[in-house]
């Protein structure tokens, strides 16, 4: 009888087992998911900078890898911090061109969709300028940290014929770049130190010129704030000698021009519009003034120039004044009157008439308006700095 | 041939005389507890004796004689004298003893004097369910007692459905009454108190309740003190509960691959993609439960003397439920006295005092923003935890972390109950009795509810704090004259009474937002936002009048009439009086000569005749009621708010109550000295002018009015039987089985209607799901059948009824009846030694289940998680699986909604309890004064073998229920 009690006993213990059994599911983890990735800009992903990878799913224990697909070397930067949206990392300063990103966590990797692009800039420090206004011809030096030997200069300017850009060797020491200001070179520049592919943003140097100098594409003529600015004229009448400017137009053609020197530049591409503009109703047989200028294209140095322009009334007064120096550097403006891109103001209602200066006159200033129709006079070109 | 027997025993004892021995041993009852007052006679002789209080006797008896062992409400035992000249002896409990008296309304009758169908429940019959209330414990004990669960959550009270769904509108509870005191329901009674359980299933039994009584009544007698020795019992038990049936829901692995096939517009966040790619996934049942505890102590002290006796009961319990921070715990106090005064005058009193308080999860009106249902649809690719260490709140649709949730929620109920009533009772004459019993209940109970901003976009930022208040008192009298006639064969006793009860309700609710996250409810001042506001109060009366007469000739024909008048203030003056009569007969044929000494032991027809009512309807219900203020009645005026009054429902003056007729015809028999007993039994109950809503053509300016219409019916068979298999001392076996069958069928409804919005049919079950049937999923090869439907393989197949080429609700069809046809228990009780093995199952069949979880489970959810069945089973090209959908949104059907693809098959078998229990040996015990020491171990819900997939096939709510639990409990039980 015992016995069929222990059974019992056993068979009450089992059954109180039963369903005690729980599966337990093994954690397998999988390779990084991630989602909604964005690399950042060529603006915000400077080598020696910490640059934010947008997207879902980074975590803090990451690691990342970056593989050259430019031919530079890879390299595995440090996180600097993960939040939900994003992951921002320390690019070194030789980090350049576009790099396989891959994350690995838990020795599991996966190789993000898209590529990170380290812009190609040289990361200058403590950058020393020469201050005032240099002189082509000069040397000058310029001392940053990061600057190497072997690098160039290069200069740019708004006032260069765009896409103009120009390159100087330079001799290094001691962590300065010494060079010679070329004759090409003048007004405000902004210069950058460039290694191979890669830029390194300098700052501002200016370039002043003197008058009458022969540079800038023709011969100064007229400058101001001590020679970083001025104007330059063609060193030759273009067009016809006697060409008419075209149709007479209505006032409220008037392109809105002004007489003011540095507003030649403004009246001419005014002046273009209004032409293209007023072109079916006005039929014009020629290029006018304001477009010959335009089209100009002349070398000098072995840069090109294409950014010439109708003076206007005030600036072909200038030249006027100075018509004498500047024959002697070289070009001697033929005595013709000349049209300005400055229309006559005439509150009649018509704007029949363009202001004119008249290079007859010895050291007499005559200038005022003219027919466009009827008269048939010079054009000179100029550009500015 | 027993002639010849007795003849040959008594020349054997004859024989055998000189042999004469002195037989000695101990009679116990069936808990091995020892048996004092048993009356052990020689069959045949008048030589006996009767056991002493440590159940010892001793009897000078020769080889070969038989001792016939006695004992009220036991099983008679036999044992043949042979060598030995100890003989112990077990005695088993006679569940059908005819001699036992029970309890009926208004008094108590032998068993054998019923007409009625009355089913007693033992308390040790409720063993089987120690963890939770009272009235689940009540599941499978009797034949025609069903219980329904909404959900399992602590300190739920189960609904108890007798004999059928037997009304609509106006409630399917039965009346419950404990010691003569209407309660709402048993969650507030020890079942440590209890002495015995009376259900009164038919007309006759119950007609004493007359209005009250159509769904049955639950009658409850607590334990009274004996006059002689003080008994002190102490019982403790505890144990744990682990969850079931856990939903097999998808990791986030298998969550990430299906939400990338089905194209699904996703947004990821930073912490789902970390938590995937570390091959992790969160687990949100497991997260949201945890193991649950469980103890319950109860101590009482029962005795007195011949003049006065007591019983004084004390009984905690607490559980900590397997859901995080849910919780019931329970203190009950009783005491009840009965004093003889003097011969002729009785007095005594009841008091119950339980206080109790439940710490509830989420189960907003909404289910699908509760605890559970949030836990299993919420992607498991989202941590519990955001990176920032708050709790993480991108959930797709539930917008609620189900971890906040139930660290968060502050939901508690309190609740206080105390009632008393005193009796005065005298005997002027002999058996003339009259008796008045009057009565004192007061409820309070308050909800305090704290919502923390934290738990979801779903909650006020700033938190909502809400509590509600309710108090109510409950006033009673019962005052009746009962007299005994008993002249030869002539037995009669006439019962009269008169009652009046007065209930009375006050509720009120505060609510603020934006409040001090610390203080929460406890300080709605410093809110920043103040209301909804409500308050309210009712009240109802009843006055009765009731009779019954019992007539009983020569203990073979018996008759009961009983009639009660009862009028409610919840109808219309002029329509408040309702009378509710009922007849039965019975026959016990086994008193008749022709089956007097024949195994037959018992054998009784009976049949019974009347009508039942029903008021359940609500208070003020036949009124026009006007409701005033609110957002719904506001308006403005002059720019400012101004409190609106609206008509809110119409008066109907001829509102009455339903009324059920009843059919009761039994067969109680008992066989073998009883050792095989029961009762077969069929009823027919017709209940007629249903509560119902009916709807009105809008210009009568109300939407549907409550009217008394249309018919349903419920009819059943019962079938109950206990029978002692084995009794030998050392080793028994006892089964104890019921199974009832029941049909259900709308009768008639209003206005000659055959359906009431597809929903109640008429010549059909209440509530039998009419939907589309679903024949599948569309397989390539159907590609052109499917393009006529819009469908492509992949889609859910739909049966198209009238093959018209449209799906619609034309096609629908019926798919089966929603509650169960069949259902029922089976006890087998073994004794080995010292040692007692319970095991108990229960059943159900004959239904559907609309499991609602697997519309989200089984069909691809933009909205949360799924299966692992559905993402291993989903329509592809390469897997043309017959069983789910293809995850592509827009597919019509696909989450079986209308439908027949969630239902599943109810019927389940339920191996409920295993009980283990070891008595020890009184004779290690008896030396310090303990009279029974009982260890046990059980464990309850063992297995369910069901085809229902959900958490528990015995709870309705299938969306946010509340998780069944295993349980392994340990306990002792200690007598002195």
């Amino acid at each position: 009888m015992s016995k069929l009690s222990h059974l019992f006993v056993a068979a009450a213990v089992v059954l109180m087992a039963v369903g005690c059994a729980e599966k337990e599911a093994a954690q397998v983890p999988i390779a990084p998911i991630l989602k909604d990735i964005v690399m950042p800009a060529e603006s915000s992903s400077i080598p020696g900078t910490t640059i934010k990878i947008m997207g879902k799913g980074f975590d803090v224990s990451d690691k990342i890898t970056c593989k050259s697909k430019s031919g530079e070397s890879d390299f595995t930067p440090e996180i600097v911090a993960v939040d939900d949206y994003s992951i921002s990392i320390a690019v070194p300063v030789e980090a350049k061109g576009y790099y396989e990103v891959s994350v690995t966590r838990r020795e599991l990797t996966t190789v993000l969709s898209e590529q990170l692009y380290v812009a190609y800039v040289i990361l200058l420090k403590d950058i020393v300028l020469p201050s005032a206004p240099v002189a082509q011809g000069s040397e000058i030096v310029i001392e940053a940290e990061g600057v190497q030997d072997g690098d160039k200069v290069v200069f740019e300017s708004a006032a260069y014929p765009a896409g103009t850009e120009i390159s100087v060797n330079t001799t290094y020491s001691d962590g300065k770049l010494k060079l010679t200001v070329p004759s090409t070179v003048y007004g405000v520049n902004s210069a950058k130190v460039v290694r191979g592919k890669s830029i390194g943003n300098l700052g501002t140097i200016n370039v002043a010129v003197d008058l009458f100098a022969q540079t800038a594409g023709g011969i100064v003529f007229y400058t101001s704030d001590g020679g970083i600015h001025g104007l330059v004229v063609h060193p030759a009448a273009i067009g016809a000698s006697a060409m008419n400017w075209g149709p007479s137009i209505p006032s409220n053609f008037a392109a809105g021009t002004s007489a003011d020197i540095y507003k030649g530049k403004k009246n001419t591409e005014d002046l273009l519009t209004q032409v293209a503009n007023s072109k079916d109703n006005y039929p014009y047989e020629h290029e006018t003034p304001a477009e010959l200028c335009a089209n100009l294209v002349s070398e000098q140095d072995g840069i090109s120039y294409n950014d010439w322009f109708l003076p206007s009334q005030n600036e072909l007064v200038e030249l006027f004044k100075v018509k004498a120096s500047v024959a002697q550097a070289g070009f001697s403006v033929p005595a013709n009157n000349y049209w300005s891109s400055t229309e006559f103001d005439y509150s009649g209602g018509w704007v029949w008439a363009m202001n004119y200066v008249n290079f007859y006159e010895a050291t007499n200033i005559v200038t005022t308006g003219c027919d466009r129709v009827n008269w048939a006079i010079g054009t000179l070109a100029v550009r500015q700095f | 041939m027993k002639k010849l027997l007795s003849i040959i025993c008594f020349l054997l004892a004859a024989h055998l005389g000189f042999a004469q021995n002195m037989i000695k041993g101990t009679v116990y009852d069936s808990q091995s507890e020892p048996l004092a007052g048993v009356s052990v006679m020689i069959q045949g002789t008048k030589t006996g004796t009767i056991t002493d209080a440590d159940g010892n006797y001793t009897i000078p008896a020769s080889k070969g004689d038989v001792l016939v062992y006695s004992f009220l409400g036991m099983i008679d035992n036999k044992m043949t004298v042979k060598d030995k000249n100890v003989i112990n002896v077990r005695l088993m409990s006679d569940n059908y003893s005819l001699e036992e008296t029970v309890v009926i309304g208004y008094g108590q009758a032998k068993k054998s004097d019923l007409t009625g169908s009355v089913a007693s429940i033992k308390p040790s019959e409720l063993k089987n369910s120690k963890v939770g209330m009272l009235s689940s414990a009540l599941q499978g004990t009797a034949a025609g007692v069903q219980v329904t669960s909404g959900n399992l959550k602590p300190g739920a009270d189960a609904g108890i459905i007798i004999r059928g769904v037997g009304s609509l509108n106006a409630g399917t509870a039965p009346l419950y009454v404990v010691d003569g005191v209407p309660m709402g329901g048993l969650q507030d009674i020890s079942p440590s108190d209890i002495a015995s359980i009376e259900i009164l299933k038919d007309a006759s039994s119950a007609a004493i309740y007359g209005s009250r009584g159509s769904n049955g009544v639950v009658l409850i007698t607590t334990k009274k003190g004996e006059g002689g020795k003080t008994r002190i019992s102490f019982n403790a038990q505890g144990g744990i509960q682990t969850m079931l049936n856990k939903q097999d829901m998808m990791n986030a692995q298998q969550y990430y691959d299906l939400v990338m096939t089905s194209g699904q517009e996703y947004t990821w966040t930073s912490e789902e993609l970390r938590l995937l790619s570390a091959g992790e996934s969160t687990d949100w049942q497991d997260a949201v439960t945890q193991l649950g505890t469980f103890q319950n102590y109860n101590m009482s002290v029962a005795g007195g003397t011949e003049k006065m006796s007591h019983y004084l009961g004390i009984d905690y319990y607490d559980q900590k439920g397997i859901i995080k921070n849910s919780s019931f715990d329970k203190i009950t106090l009783r005491y009840n006295m009965d004093s003889k005064v003097t011969d002729w005058f009785r007095a005594g009193a009841r008091f119950n005092i339980v206080y109790s308080n439940l710490m509830n999860i989420n189960e907003e009106q909404d289910s699908l923003y509760g605890t559970m249902f949030s836990a299993i649809s919420s992607q498991p690719t989202a941590p519990i935890y955001a990176s920032d260490g708050d709790y993480f709140d991108g959930f797709l649709n539930t917008k609620a972390n189900p971890v906040a949730m139930v660290e968060l929620l502050d939901k508690g109920t309190k609740k206080m109950m105390a009632v008393g009533s005193v009796y005065l009772e005298i005997e002027p004459i002999k058996n003339l009795i009259i008796k008045t019993d009057n009565t004192l209940q007061y409820t309070m109970f308050r909800t305090n509810s704290y919502e923390d901003g934290r738990m979801g976009q779903h909650y006020p930022v700033d938190g909502y704090a809400s509590i509600d208040s309710n108090f109510s008192r409950y006033y009673q009298t019962e005052n009746t004259i009962t007299y005994n006639m008993d002249i030869d064969d002539h037995k009669l006793s006439v019962m009269g009474g008169f009652s009046a009860s007065k209930n009375m309700y006050e509720s009120s609710t505060a609510v603020s937002k934006g409040l001090n996250p610390v203080t929460k409810y406890n300080n709605l001042t410093g809110a920043t936002d103040h209301g909804p506001n409500a308050s309210y109060q009712s009240a109802n009366t009843l006055a009765s009048f009731y009779a019954r007469a019992t007539y009983n000739y020569g203990d073979r024909y018996l008759a009961t009439v009983t009639m009660r008048g009862d009028g409610s203030s919840r109808f219309a003056p002029g329509h408040r009086w309702g009378f509710f009569p009922s007849v039965a007969l019975a026959w016990r044929a086994s008193e008749e000569d022709f089956l007097k000494d024949t195994k037959v032991n018992n054998l009784k027809v009976r049949l019974s005749l009347g009508r039942l009512g029903n008021q359940n309807i609500g208070d003020y219900r036949y009124q026009a009621l006007v409701s005033e203020g609110g957002s719904f009645d506001d308006y403005i005026f002059g720019g400012n708010i101004a409190t609106g009054a609206q008509y809110a429902t119409m008066a109907n003056p001829y509102l009455t109550w339903e009324k059920a007729n009843q059919l009761d015809l039994g067969i109680d028999f008992g066989f073998f000295d009883n050792r095989l007993a029961g009762t077969i039994e069929g009823y027919y109950k017709h209940t007629s002018d249903l509560l119902w809503t009916v709807p009105l053509p809008y210009e009568s300016g109300y939407t549907s009015s409550l009217t008394n219409v249309g018919a349903l019916e419920n009819k059943g068979i019962e079938f109950t039987v206990n029978s002692v298999n084995i009794n030998r001392s050392k080793f028994s076996w006892t089964t104890s089985f019921n199974i009832t069958y029941n049909k259900n069928r709308v009768v008639e409804l209003y206005d000659g209607k055959q359906d009431v919005g597809k929903w109640i049919f008429v010549d059909h079950s209440l509530s039998e799901h009419y939907t589309l049937k679903n024949l599948g999923i569309w397989q390539l090869d159907e590609a052109s059948e499917a393009a006529k439907y819009g469908c492509q393989p992949g889609d859910r197949k739909i049966y198209d009824k009238d093959e018209n080429g449209v799906i619609n609700g034309e096609d629908r069809v019926f798919c089966g009846q929603s509650t169960p046809t069949i259902y029922g228990g089976l006890t087998n009780t073994f004794n080995i030694g010292n040692f007692d093995l319970t095991i108990f199952m229960n059943f159900a069949a004959g239904y559907y289940i609309n499991n609602s979880l697997l519309r989200f489970q089984n069909s691809y959810n933009t909205w949360g998680n799924m299966s692992v069945d559905y993402y291993k089973n989903y329509w592809t090209l390469d897997r043309p699986s017959n069983k789910y959908p293809a995850p592509r949104i827009g597919s019509a059907y696909s989450n079986g909604d209308g439908t027949s693809a969630n239902l599943q098959k109810g019927d389940y078998l339920r191996l409920k309890n295993i009980e283990l229990g070891y008595t020890l040996p009184y004779r290690l015990l008896a030396k310090a004064g303990v009279s029974s020491l009982r260890f046990f171990v059980s464990v309850q819900n063992v297995h369910t073998f069901t085809e229902f997939s959900g958490y528990d096939v015995e709870a309705w709510d299938t969306s946010n229920t509340y998780p069944g639990a295993r349980a392994y409990i340990g306990g002792v039980s200690l007598n002195f």
